[in-house]
């Protein structure tokens, strides 16, 4: 009897309780491994919440770009977002340092330093108001081009795609010497048809979905950059869930990223098959290559240090990875 | 007469912002073709300072807009005694001041809390350039509250609709006041019961007037708006999420390319350029049953192909195209209807980007969808071009003997005229512009030809053209923009994904689905602009199609042929608002015109949507 009071009473407890219903952005499309992971984490949130909290998910980039998303968030349309490095970057600057070229030579070294500079930005970022629920890394962003690339000079005589956006990196590539033509991103296949551009740098999964491949098909397996990218909740809204169910929460998080990283691995390699089959070439970087390549960047350098992150922050990150290499060597 | 003088500043002052905003729009993507082509180089940060000059002009020219009393509306004949259709009229102003002042209050509330104080535009704040979006709506408040017609007291009514709407507005002004006065915040959260009461019990009731005082002249943006806005304050949610969107919408991707092409077109037609093109092309066309039309027709779908299905080409060669048209004896009535109705013909065939879009969206293979669009965008131009020829040859429409040295004389005489497509398809095509470029390599090219080689516009006359198009550049992007926070309620309420469970749950014929499917993409072709449409529910309807066992690129096609229609349905098709502006006719005139176009591509959709032969079988063919 004094049992089923107590259960009445917590069940009109949870009718009065009104469920958190959180909307989130994300330009993953609806059923890729990320927008499949997103919703186990709300179907996880909300069990182990006892429906306190809901996830609505809006994938695809239905609800506009990351810039549109950050904007939709600060005005509290969504309570939270997936974004890359694009849409950090736009919270806090200083993440691009992140995707700064050539920096990074492995995976390693790559999960070395953002376990070491993540707290830095994560702080940066709950500044702005956000709270980084996780950071993701999915792989690089490689050069495609319509003649073989291998040392700078080859990309020198190509004009070279610059999504639009980001005008300190577009100075940057200048700075080293490289033709850059800005283009939009839903310009690019007609760019590249036309001949107004001839080489453009993006994840290869990007290049296979969205069908550029057959226009420049050929890859260099240089790794340009890693494909950072992660999933914010506006703190205020993070703050209003229950206290003791948060760290459950991010333990939901960590376990399906863990999962999604090897996923994401297995599509690109996909991605990567059926584009071979269709005609990509692949180029084996040259060992002494990845020095030239940094050579030429180190020339466009001073446009980002100061002007795109900050000195602190790059700082920062060479020690990291000197530290890192050091320790790697012996 | 401090206010008379006052006004008349902010009136000068709109038309040189106008002014500028569009020749710096012109001007800005032009270096950049110049300074990429033979420099090697670009303009630091042109895209975003392109995208921000069209977020100016289409606000002051919303507001011009307003000042001309341009903004499009449905006005029916009603036939009720002078004495009502006089306070319709004044709750007409009533209501239109209230949503404007309501978008105002939504804008200044967004810009500040959007944006940084810190973020800049090629060295200017943000927060600035984006006060062109409050500033814009609080002068057509003002606007509409003056033009209510009658005495005093009906301004006075009228202007009371400025305080009703910061009542809608009530919790955008609240956060607004958050950021500029944190001080006075106890004086907004005391009102914030009348706007909850607003919200939740008068959301229904103020958006059925909204809809019946459309009918009676309330002008389409602020109906669309006022929609989406109730909508929201109904769902207790930010209401910044119409400027939002207004602001997402009028800096996206191709928008530039509007009102480019638009003063391109204003620029020709405003000149003796129509006069020489009548001449070419009834010298060149008029021999055959038809003639004219079928160019009309063509120029119109080749113009679509590469502009997509942006509404572009209306603004762009629809009023040259029908006065051509009617000088060649065509009735007004077929001419607009016919324009109309080839708005977006051309939106199967390469490189239409939408075709490109769909192709990513949906993961079909772009060059598959292109070759499959190839039979059913035949099948809708040759069903244009038949009943060309059928009306030509009904009403006697009068030929003209082919005559070499007349054709010879029509192409020399308008030589540079005829160099104006050569230069935007070359151009285009040959990789040296994008889209946009090419609209400012048009207008700066326009300009050169009418007024300095043909002196048919004189400079001081240029102001004067830009003027008479500056309404229409406005009004149409304020629909759009307003179309746009209406059609993101859709997405956020998930109303799309409602459909298609409903579907999956209690559907099970195929024909059955694929009428639906006309029905419901009809509609959103109606409310949504192509590429939101492609995103939302291109994801929904793939696993449909699968289920239902109907090919993934006849899927598209359906998709897209739909779309197309569905931009020419009434009351709401976004091109018959552009035809109405372009051709000056009153929108209900419009339905009519266009009406019997609409039945036959109806049926040309259709054709396509139930016999999957048209959209495949040259697929099979090249396999």
């Amino acid at each position: 009897m004094k049992h089923a009071r107590i259960i009445a009473i917590l069940f009109s407890l949870a009718l009065v309780l009104p469920a958190q219903v959180i909307k989130i952005g994300s330009i993953a499309p609806d059923r890729s491994p990320w927008n499949d992971a997103l919703k186990e984490i709300a179907r996880e949130w909300e069990t182990i919440t006892q429906g306190r909290v809901k996830l609505k998910i809006y994938p695809g980039g239905i609800a506009g770009g990351e810039e549109d998303m950050i904007r939709k968030m600060k005005v509290g349309t969504l309570g939270g977002a997936v974004l890359t490095n694009i849409g950090l970057t736009k919270i806090n600057p200083d993440a691009f340092v992140l995707s700064t070229p050539f920096m990074f030579h492995s995976e390693k070294e790559m999960a070395y330093v953002m376990e070491r500079l993540n707290p830095v930005f994560e702080k940066q970022i709950m500044e702005k108001g956000f709270k980084v629920i996780i950071w993701t890394m999915s792989g690089w962003v490689n050069f495609f081009s319509k003649n073989p690339v291998l040392y700078p000079q080859d990309l020198k005589r190509q004009k070279l795609s610059f999504t639009t956006g980001e005008p300190e990196m577009e100075q940057a590539w200048k700075k080293s010497g490289y033709h850059i033509v800005p283009t939009e991103m839903k310009d690019l296949m007609m760019a590249l048809q036309s001949g107004m551009v001839d080489a453009f740098y993006l994840p290869p999964l990007i290049a296979g979905s969205g069908q550029y491949f057959p226009l420049a098909s050929h890859m260099n397996t240089l790794k340009i950059a890693p494909l950072v990218g992660g999933m914010v909740i506006m703190d205020r809204i993070w703050e209003k869930i229950p206290e003791n169910y948060r760290s459950a929460m991010m333990d939901i998080v960590k376990k399906q990223s863990g999962k999604l990283d090897l996923e994401t691995a297995a599509l690109e390699k996909k991605a990567m098959d059926t584009m071979k089959k269709n005609g990509l070439i692949l180029h084996e970087a040259p060992a002494d290559s990845l020095a030239k390549w940094k050579e030429e960047a180190a020339k466009g350098m001073d446009e980002l240090i100061g002007k795109k992150f900050s000195r602190e922050i790059y700082d920062r990150l060479q020690q990291v990875l000197l530290e890192y290499r050091k320790k790697n060597e012996g | 007469m401090k206010a008379r003088k006052f006004v008349g500043a902010a009136s000068s002052l709109e038309n040189l912002l106008a002014f500028l905003a569009i020749f710096l729009l012109a001007l800005f993507p032009f270096m950049e073709v110049i300074a990429r082509k033979f420099f090697a180089t670009g303009i630091r940060n042109s895209t975003e300072l392109t995208h921000h000059l069209v977020l100016v002009l289409a606000f002051v020219g919303a507001a011009i807009t307003s000042r001309e009393n341009r903004h499009l509306a449905l006005t029916l004949n009603l036939k009720f005694q002078p004495r009502f259709m006089g306070r319709v009229h004044v709750l007409n102003a009533f209501l239109s001041a209230a949503f404007s002042t309501a978008f105002a209050w939504c804008s200044l509330s967004f810009l500040l809390n959007a944006f940084d104080a810190g973020e800049k535009i090629a060295g200017l704040p943000l927060r600035w350039i984006a006060m062109v979006m409050p500033l814009g709506y609080a002068s057509m408040a003002w606007r509409f509250a003056r033009h209510a017609p009658g005495k005093t007291w009906s301004r006075v009514i009228a202007l009371t609709g400025i305080m009703a709407g910061s009542l809608l507005a009530w919790g955008a002004l609240a956060n607004a006041a958050q950021v500029l006065a944190p001080g006075a915040a106890d004086f907004f959260t005391s009102l914030m019961p009348v706007y909850d009461f607003i919200g939740a019990h008068l959301s229904t009731p103020i958006i059925i007037l909204l809809v019946f005082t459309a009918l009676a002249g309330v002008p389409i943006f602020i109906v669309l708006g006022g929609i989406g806005l109730m909508l929201f304050a109904h769902s207790a949610q930010p209401l910044e999420v119409i400027a939002n969107e207004a602001y997402s919408l009028l800096t996206s991707h191709s928008l530039p390319a509007i009102p480019l092409f638009t003063f391109t077109g204003f620029m020709l037609s405003e000149s003796k350029a129509g006069e020489r093109i009548v001449r070419l092309f009834k010298s060149l066309f008029a021999w055959f049953p038809g003639g004219l039309a079928i160019v009309a027709i063509l120029v119109c779908t080749f113009f679509t192909t590469f502009t997509g299905a942006s509404g572009v080409t209306i603004l762009a060669v629809g009023g040259l195209l029908s006065y051509v048209l009617v000088r060649g004896q065509y009735s007004k009535k077929f001419s607009s209807g016919l324009l109309t109705a080839v708005g977006s013909i051309g939106l199967l065939f390469p490189p239409s980007l939408p075709v490109i879009i769909y192709g990513v969206t949906a993961q079909v293979s772009i060059k598959d969808m292109f070759i499959g669009g190839v039979a059913p965008g035949i099948i809708l131009v040759l069903a244009m071009i038949i009943f060309g020829v059928v009306f030509a040859k009904k009403n006697k429409v009068p030929r003209e003997r082919f005559l070499l040295k007349e054709a010879a004389a029509a192409v020399k005489d308008s030589f540079w005229e005829i160099l104006l497509p050569v230069i935007i398809v070359w151009g285009y095509f040959g990789g040296i512009t994008t889209l946009v470029e090419s609209g400012a390599v048009a207008v700066i090219y326009a300009i050169i030809v009418e007024a300095f080689i043909h002196h048919d516009i004189k400079i001081k006359e240029l102001r004067g053209v830009l003027l008479k198009c500056m309404p229409i550049i406005g009004g149409v992007l304020a629909i759009l923009a307003l179309a746009k926070g209406l059609s993101y309620y859709i997405v956020d309420a998930e109303i799309p994904m409602q459909l298609t469970a409903w579907v999956q749950a209690t559907i099970s014929s195929k024909y059955v689905f694929l009428l639906l499917l006309n029905i419901a993409l009809l509609i959103t072709g109606c409310f949504m602009d192509i590429f939101s449409a492609i995103m939302v529910v291109v994801p929904l309807i793939i696993p449909l199609g699968n289920l239902f066992g109907i090919h993934p690129v006849h899927l598209g096609i359906i998709f897209l042929a739909n779309m197309e229609l569905g931009y020419l349905t009434p009351p709401v098709g976004l091109n018959l608002y552009l035809a109405s502006y372009t051709f000056n006719e009153p929108i209900r005139k419009i339905y009519k015109d266009v009406f019997p176009f609409l039945l036959i591509q109806l049926v040309a959709v259709l054709l396509i949507t139930y016999v999957p032969f048209f959209s495949l079988g040259l697929l099979e063919l090249f396999k």
